[in-house]
């Protein structure tokens, strides 16, 4: 065999692997896509019949913790409770955890909400950092403020230090820059409510990005498509990825992450199960491990997906931001399905093993290292003398048109079902978003992704920084 | 598409028409023009690429995906308007039919506007007709109500209403459910019951609400055919009405031995609430049941409903129990101020579960100044944990 034939012979393997592995995707999002459709029209449809208002003042009604841990977030922790505030449900208290802040955020909740330590035993259920001290506000208008303070020991360990204090049969885990909608905590309830032989063990809801919207009284007050255009790409990514991923796999039973920006999940279990691991990617690995522990104790049990806009957050605006916190998504979904990793084509742990599971660890974790080595194929050819420039503009346009499609497709649903965005030049310039995001967003990505790959062999599990640019607040005249 | 339109559609219409428009014509022409330029590029990038299936696959869904991207871009235009029109189409006559309502339960409404009102056939419009009712009918005064119910019948829409009931369509059946209780309209009742077992939750909870009101002395009735779990969901709606309606309550004790759990444990519940006490024999019947969870609500309705004949009956399961009922217990001992159990309450305090001993801290505390003078007497010899828990029950802002 000499060297032309060599070429050939690879190329023939390498063309097969790469095209099939394109099919697979376009095809696994276009059922994921459907799926989502379905799910979607009859949660509308359900929905239209519900009053949340009935749960309100139900004695029936479950008890919630708001858990939030915060770190170094003195600028705008306070502002930040005072929005919690404006959730309706009656049955709740709210947990702040200072995870050892190095700024003045203990000093500024102490001084707005003026905190009185109290003589709370702590039941240590879950082990964590040492807690210095459990504070309550004694203002009337905070009766079910709790304040712990405690040593540092990042996000995970002050969730779990909050779950050890809270005392509810639910708790719901947000970060401290997130805004909810008033009615996040009722359309996260109900699915736990509708229990029938299957235990709901958690349930998560629809994040949007909030950049450029407007924000009044600790609420979205108006929706906007953000100007910066990184963060308007984020936002066809996020409509992408919630209405027609999420949704999908929480109907397909497959579903094995909720957003560490908001998740409601029942206490006891995630107690039985060790309650949060000290890993990159907490959120994703929670849901994993309460899912692995219901199926090996041989429970029933479903993790529901409240497809409603609940809660808003700040999506990065410097590309220095937005890479790090795609290198953190990177190597936390590699650090879970490492972990996990004998769920891989487990029938034991059913559609999280023989769906969501592979799906992740195929099309998330080894989509942008197997993107990279074509590149790299195409490179290889290119010099070689062997590539048909043809085929490959062809290939490109194939993808290109599936891309803006499945973007368009995903506005669609958000126009059908939503339609928050209610300024019809919001809707084309999010369009136009999608027209341009496989050249800039896209690129970015696989590089941040690539470089997350790499951090993560070489040992990097460091959280990194994002910088907060803060919200839009409208003067109240 | 072209062939169908040469070989079909222009036939067909000189064959039914005897012509056929000189626009439409213009509209094919260039249709088959953009058809063929389509071909011709599809052509041109196949004599450019080597002849497989792959190619030929490649090329297709890329068309596929172009067509059904200008097909989605005019749906999401066309959405955006019409969603805004539909609102304001909505608002519209809501407002017109409101006043039209209004005159009408002031004996003003003149009779071309009443023909109107009869002689509307648009679903939409019969349907904001249906909403506008109900909602004035919301003011639960009893002349209205006749009023509005003879109104609700001179229009025909109860016969609209049946036919939802009819559909096949879920959402369709509950709002005729819906309206059809609202109303007080009876004809649909067999049907409405055999909802009741649908696997469809939403049409489920409809239907149990609706007999409610459609049976106002027989309310829960639907309880004794309740085959599905009962969910909490469905409980709170049902409660949630007992609580806003006038409806006769039942005594719950009733369905205590139904086969159905969830049934059972909604029962429970609202013996609780509704301090029933009256079931407690009933209640007490049940405290060796095999659910925890309906043993777990037993407890709590006999600690609710005061029985303080229970508790030695409590003590004694008490070492066989789970934790969650276990703590229900002690708790009991507390709620019922039952000074006599403090040497049971101090033995468990030596249990090292955390849990059990705050919550047999609780109960101490809960003794009044007696209790807490006995907890201040059991810290002297505490270990660290006891005294934290101690510190923890007598603190009052806790």
């Amino acid at each position: 065999m000499n060297y032309d034939e060599l070429i050939r012979f690879i190329s023939y393997f390498l063309d097969k692997i790469f095209i099939s592995y394109a099919f697979l995707l376009i095809f696994s999002y276009t059922i994921l896509s459907l799926v989502s459709g379905f799910s979607l029209n009859y949660y509308l449809k359900k929905n239209s019949f519900v009053d949340y208002s009935v749960i309100l003042d139900s004695p029936l009604a479950p008890s919630v913790s708001v858990l939030v841990p915060a770190f170094n977030e003195a600028k705008t922790i306070v502002d930040n409770v005072e929005s919690i505030y404006t959730i309706h449900y009656n049955n709740f208290d709210v947990i702040i955890i200072n995870d050892g802040s190095t700024d003045s955020t203990f000093q500024e909740l102490k001084k707005a909400f003026q905190l009185e330590q109290v003589n709370f035993a702590v039941n240590m259920e879950i082990p964590t950092q040492e807690v210095r001290g459990v504070y309550k506000s004694s203002l009337p208008t905070y009766p079910n403020l709790i304040v712990v303070d405690k040593v540092n020991g990042g996000k995970a360990d002050a969730l779990n230090a909050g779950i050890n204090v809270s005392g509810k049969a639910l708790f719901m885990a947000i970060d401290a820059d997130s805004i909810l909608e008033p009615d996040a905590v009722l359309k996260l309830v109900k699915p736990f409510l509708e229990r029938t032989d299957r235990r709901v063990i958690a349930a998560g809801g629809v994040v949007r990005i909030a950049n450029s919207c407007m924000v009044e009284k600790g609420r979205i007050s108006e929706v906007r498509v953000p100007k910066n255009l990184l963060a308007r790409m984020q936002v066809l990514e996020y409509t992408r990825s919630f209405l027609m991923g999420r949704i999908a796999w929480a109907k397909l039973d497959g579903l094995i992450i909720i957003s560490g920006a908001m998740g409601m999940f029942d206490r006891d279990i995630v107690i039985q199960s060790g309650g949060y691991a000290h890993t990159i990617g907490e959120d994703m690995e929670l849901v994993v491990r309460i899912r692995r522990f219901m199926s090996e104790s041989r429970e029933k049990y479903k993790i529901e997906y409240v497809p409603d806009p609940l809660c808003w957050t700040e999506a990065p605006v410097s590309i220095g931001d937005f890479g790090r916190q795609r290198s953190r998504w990177t190597r936390g979904t590699i650090e879970t399905l490492t972990d996990h990793s004998r769920i891989f084509f487990s029938t034991r742990y059913g559609a999280m093993g023989m769906l969501g599971y592979p799906f992740w660890f195929i099309f998330e974790w080894l989509a942008p290292l197997v993107e990279l080595l074509g590149i790299i194929y195409v490179l290889v050819l290119y010099f070689t003398n062997n590539l048909s420039l043809n085929f490959i503009l062809v290939t490109f346009v194939f993808v290109y048109t599936f891309a803006l499609f499945f973007s368009t497709a995903a506005i669609l649903y958000e126009e059908i079902t939503f339609h928050r965005y209610e300024r019809k030049m919001d809707v084309f310039r999010l369009w136009i978003a999608a027209v341009f995001e496989p050249f800039l967003l896209h690129p970015l990505n696989l590089f941040f992704a690539v470089k997350g790959n790499i951090e993560y062999l070489m040992g990097n599990r460091k959280w990194g920084k994002m910088e907060r640019k803060g919200f839009l607040h409208r003067q109240s005249k | 598409m072209f062939w169908l339109i040469s070989h079909i559609a222009i036939p067909q219409s000189q064959v039914l028409f005897g012509f056929v428009p000189k626009e439409s014509l213009k509209v094919f022409d260039w249709i088959q023009s953009i058809i063929e330029r389509l071909e011709a590029v599809v052509n041109y990038i196949f004599e450019r690429l080597p002849y497989n299936a792959l190619n030929r696959l490649i090329i297709y869904l890329i068309i596929l995906f172009f067509v059904a991207l200008m097909v989605l871009l005019p749906s999401i235009a066309f959405l955006k308007v019409y969603i805004s029109y539909r609102d304001r189409k909505y608002a519209h006559l809501y407002k017109k039919y409101s006043n039209d309502v209004i005159q009408y339960l002031m004996n003003a409404l003149e009779d071309k506007d009443m023909e109107e009102l009869k002689n509307r056939k648009s679903r939409f419009h019969r349907r904001v007709m249906v909403d506008v009712l109900m909602a004035i009918d919301k003011a639960e005064n009893k002349e209205v109500s006749d009023k509005i119910r003879k109104l609700y019948k001179d229009i025909k829409l109860d016969a609209d209403s049946r036919r939802k009931v009819q559909k096949r369509a879920w959402y369709k059946r509950i709002r005729g459910i819906r309206e059809l209780s609202h109303m007080r309209e009876k004809s649909e009742n067999q049907r409405i019951l055999d909802f009741l077992n649908n696997k469809n939750e939403v049409l489920r909870i409809e239907s149990q609400i609706g007999l409610i009101k459609l049976l106002p002395f027989v309310p829960f009735a639907f309880l004794d055919s309740q085959e599905k779990p009962f969910t909490v969901w469905e409980q709170i709606n049902v409660f949630d009405l007992i609580r806003k309606k006038r409806i006769e309550i039942p005594e719950f004790h009733l369905w205590l031995d139904h086969w159905n759990d969830s049934v059972v444990m909604f029962c429970l519940d609202m013996i609780r609430i509704l301090k029933q006490k009256e079931a407690t024999p009933k209640v007490l019947e049940l405290v060796n049941h095999d659910n925890d969870r309906v043993k777990g609500k037993v407890i709590k309705t006999l600690v609710e409903l005061e029985n303080i004949d229970a508790v030695a009956l409590l003590k004694e399961m008490y070492l066989l129990e789970e934790l969650p009922n276990k703590l229900n217990i002690l708790k009991s001992i507390g709620q019922l101020r039952l000074e006599g159990e403090i040497g049971f309450l101090k033995k468990e305090l030596k249990n090292p579960e955390f849990k059990i001993r705050m919550e047999c801290c609780k109960s101490i505390a809960l003794l009044g100044a007696w209790g807490e003078k006995r907890l201040r007497e059991i810290e002297l010899e505490a270990d660290e944990t006891l005294k934290k828990i101690i510190n923890h029950v007598l603190d009052p802002r806790l």
